[in-house]
């Protein structure tokens, strides 16, 4: 770029950093989601990423630190998948895809590790509580996406319109998630395929067409 | 497992109850097998949530929609309606 400009170094210097910064969390990132945060050590992050110790040092103070990018980095990836996925969902059918995807996803590695973000949720410790404040704004905003596939589906006349959607997309993602916990002790997806179609066939029961026929 | 089994009692107990039933306990276990799990999943789902969010709600609302089978089981018109449809 610009040779004899004061700024060049720094510049250079500043994408350096947040390419060795974004390194760093996506190692800690595996590393966590497949040995949890606490079976995961700074040294362990250290050696997958193949930064020094004065680099890691450099972006991050403690765990704590990291933990919380490693939450950030994970939360984006999830909300990015999830406004994909839902952000069209105006039908069953269509929350049906949804959930195929999910559940195909996870079977992939026989549910072993649950759900990315859900991991994070379950190990982050009482004493954080700005990463725990980060994962309710994120789990807010799931959500909210959900809320909004189901109010769609009210909006087309497909859900009845006595349907609570606000709880409905509360009960959706608890579902799922305990459905990725389950699926993690069984070593097996299948819990968590039956917990969301226990989820989807209440709502099949809230469509205006089953009230119609009952 | 125990869920499962108090499931059966509480379906069992509903079609004994229903007049014109047709023996319903093979249906009835499969059922309670998959609510079983899906209560368990709300469960631990919702507590997630809630703990986050420092609010039973989450957990109330993951309840009230696993347990939304049973309740239309323990609603004596309910399933009289439905079979003479």
């Amino acid at each position: 770029m610009n040779e004899n400009s004061d700024e060049s170094p720094a510049v250079r210097l500043t994408a350096r950093g947040v390419r060795t910064r974004a390194r760093i969390v996506t190692a800690a990132a595996e590393l966590m989601y497949v040995q949890g945060i606490g079976g995961t050590t700074l040294d362990d992050v250290i050696v997958a990423s193949g930064a020094s110790k004065s680099q890691f040092y450099r972006h991050f103070d403690d765990k704590h630190a990291l933990v919380r990018a490693v939450v950030a980095q994970v939360g984006e990836d999830t909300i990015i998948r999830e406004t994909n996925m839902l952000g069209n969902v105006s039908t069953l059918a269509g929350l049906r895809r949804w959930r195929d995807a999910l559940v195909k996803a996870n079977a992939l590695r026989h549910g072993m590790y649950g759900c990315p973000l859900g991991s994070l949720a379950n190990e982050v410790s009482d004493h954080d509580a700005l990463a725990r404040s980060m994962l309710e704004e994120l789990f807010g905003t799931w959500q909210r996406l959900l809320n909004e596939a189901l109010d769609r589906m009210k909006d087309t006349g497909v859900l009845a319109e006595s349907a609570d959607t606000t709880r409905l997309a509360v009960g959706f993602l608890a579902s799922l998630q305990g459905g990725y916990l389950l699926a993690q002790t069984a070593r097996d997806v299948e819990p968590m395929a039956t917990a969301i179609d226990v989820a989807l066939s209440h709502l099949e029961s809230l469509t205006v067409q089953s009230r119609a026929a009952s | 497992m125990l869920i499962a089994r108090t499931l059966e009692r509480v379906g069992l107990r509903q079609a004994d109850r229903s007049p014109g039933a047709r023996s319903p306990t093979g249906a009835v276990t499969e059922d309670s097998e998959n609510l079983a799990v899906a209560i368990l999943a709300a469960l631990h789902g919702g507590a997630t949530l809630s703990w986050l969010a420092d609010d039973r709600d989450s957990l109330e609302a993951a309840l009230d929609i696993a347990l939304a089978p049973v309740m239309v089981l323990q609603r004596p018109d309910a399933p009289r309606g439905r079979r003479s449809d």
